[in-house]
């Protein structure tokens, strides 16, 4: 009884990341089909696949839900854009308080002021006004669900795979990385995906001269880099984190579906920018 | 019977055309289109635009032109986008760095490009510019009427008409002022003047 207990208490205490209790929790249901992927070693050009690891398939074996990648990608290339024309009203251009001539006899027509929006030098009517934003966020559920599909289609299509670790590159040469892109058929342009911004020194000089391939950590994925890039490559470390994570996400007892609020974020956000500012005159429109 | 019968002769064959007449108010000048207008008008809209869809076909289709028409089009100039420099190889990252993150850093905060008063601030489709002025008036009020007066007055004269404009012209538009996320959604109803209690109040 005791012995049993004991031989419990361990198996838990070996499986006990969220991502390994999903992948359990996934393996339960008949008719669902874990996908697997390779792991390759980077030393050599020529491929060699060292191992194979399971995956969830909630993340890379999902429903792909295309409108809800367009609308990601939508959300990624419009956010964050910015216009800082402004075109001045009549009441807001120089001049322009006196009425120009009497409002009959002369032959010419009905004006109030020089800066009316009929005069040449006058202002707009209905002009654009000031640093306009188009900004906006989406729910957290529509976020993730695109990025779960995007994740899907790259598996899908045999784009993406994942190397042990980015140390096992051994010389700093960016033509060596090249070539063995080249070997393995991965494509003009690839997304190399790292757990953390400390990279191994070799591996960013290598990439570092090749304009199509970008290193990014975990935490700057996105939909449109994922869709843009013709290969994805994962460290091994970064792909269990990213699955902890979206899991976690998905678990998670708050709300995916909130609703942003400037009210929330309005204090870190203006306290952010204070130092940015004249301490005596405002920004100027 | 009689009345009966007099009353089916006085029927006409004609169709009724019935207009609904709204009686105006003396501030009632939304712009936006009403019954009372020409029905006609809506009824028939030109529907020949001289241009065809191809569904289901391959291939773009040439704009609609005028036959032999040699005036060139107008476009805005081609522009040269380099796909793969360092910005537009790594645009859209840190977009889900608040989901794939720590968690302490929301998107809204990697704004640089934006000024400090519209981080994170709803963009024009929700906020009007008279949204924006009021926030921005809120945040620089006291800084501009002791270091910028003009701008000052500028501003005010800029809200001032826009707050009229909307009150006056734009009535059927407000309703969502609420759901911004500006301020809280559920006024406060039992908001009173405190400084002086009395044994009536609730708390």
């Amino acid at each position: 009884m005791i012995s049993t207990l004991f031989t419990c208490s361990k198996k838990i205490a070996l499986k006990c990341s969220f991502r390994q209790i999903s992948i359990l929790n996934a393996q339960r249901d008949p008719f669902a089909v874990t996908p697997e992927a390779y792991i390759t070693t980077l030393s050599d050009v020529e491929e060699n696949n060292v191992d194979i690891i399971k995956l969830n398939p909630t993340i890379f074996r999902t429903t792909p839900r295309i409108d809800l990648l367009h609308r990601n990608i939508t959300w990624q290339q419009g956010y964050r854009n910015l216009q800082l024309t402004k075109q001045l009203s009549r009441a807001e251009m120089p001049g322009g308080g006196k009425k120009p001539w009497p409002q009959k006899k002369t032959g010419r027509h009905h004006a109030g002021s020089i800066r009316s929006p009929h005069f040449k030098f006058g202002g707009f009517a209905n002009g654009v006004r000031g640093p306009r934003t188009w900004f906006y966020m989406l729910p957290d559920s529509i976020r993730l669900k695109g990025l779960c599909t995007a994740l899907t289609i790259k598996h899908a299509q045999n784009d993406l795979i994942i190397a042990d670790d980015f140390n096992s590159i051994n010389n700093n040469d960016s033509q060596f990385l090249h070539d063995l892109a080249e070997k393995r058929n991965w494509g003009y342009s690839i997304l190399f995906v790292d757990k953390d911004s400390n990279m191994p020194t070799n591996f960013v000089d290598a990439v570092q001269d090749i304009p199509s391939f970008t290193a990014i950590p975990l935490y700057g994925l996105n939909c449109y880099s994922i869709m843009k890039h013709d290969t994805l490559v994962f460290s091994k470390q970064a792909i269990e984190a990213l699955e902890e994570k979206l899991v976690q996400q998905f678990t998670r007892t708050t709300s995916h579906h909130k609703k942003y609020r400037y009210i929330d974020y309005k204090d870190v956000l203006l306290g952010e920018g204070e130092h940015e500012e004249d301490p005596i005159h405002p920004p100027f429109v | 019977m009689l009345s009966q019968i007099s009353q089916l002769s006085r029927l006409s064959l004609e169709p009724c055309a019935a207009i609904v007449s709204i009686t105006r108010n003396f501030n009632d000048n939304s712009q936006v289109p009403r019954i009372a207008d020409d029905r006609m008008k809506r009824m028939f809209k030109p529907t020949d635009t001289g241009y065809y869809y191809r569904y289901h076909r391959q291939g773009v289709d040439k704009l609609p032109r005028i036959n032999d028409c040699k005036e060139p089009v107008s476009r805005p100039k081609y522009k040269v986008r380099d796909s793969w420099a360092s910005h537009q190889a790594r645009f859209g990252e840190n977009d889900y760095i608040d989901l794939l993150g720590n968690g302490s850093v929301h998107p809204a905060q990697l704004q640089y490009h934006v000024p400090r008063w519209l981080r994170g601030f709803p963009g024009q489709h929700r906020a009007n510019e008279l949204i924006k002025l009021i926030h921005y008036r809120n945040l620089y009020k006291e800084k501009m009427q002791t270091n910028a007066p003009h701008q000052w007055h500028q501003l005010c004269k800029r809200i001032k008409y826009l707050l009229s404009y909307h009150n006056y012209r734009k009535q059927d538009e407000m309703h969502e002022e609420r759901n911004l996320g500006l301020w809280e959604e559920e006024p406060d109803y039992f908001y009173k003047d405190k400084s002086r209690r009395s044994y009536k109040d609730l708390v």
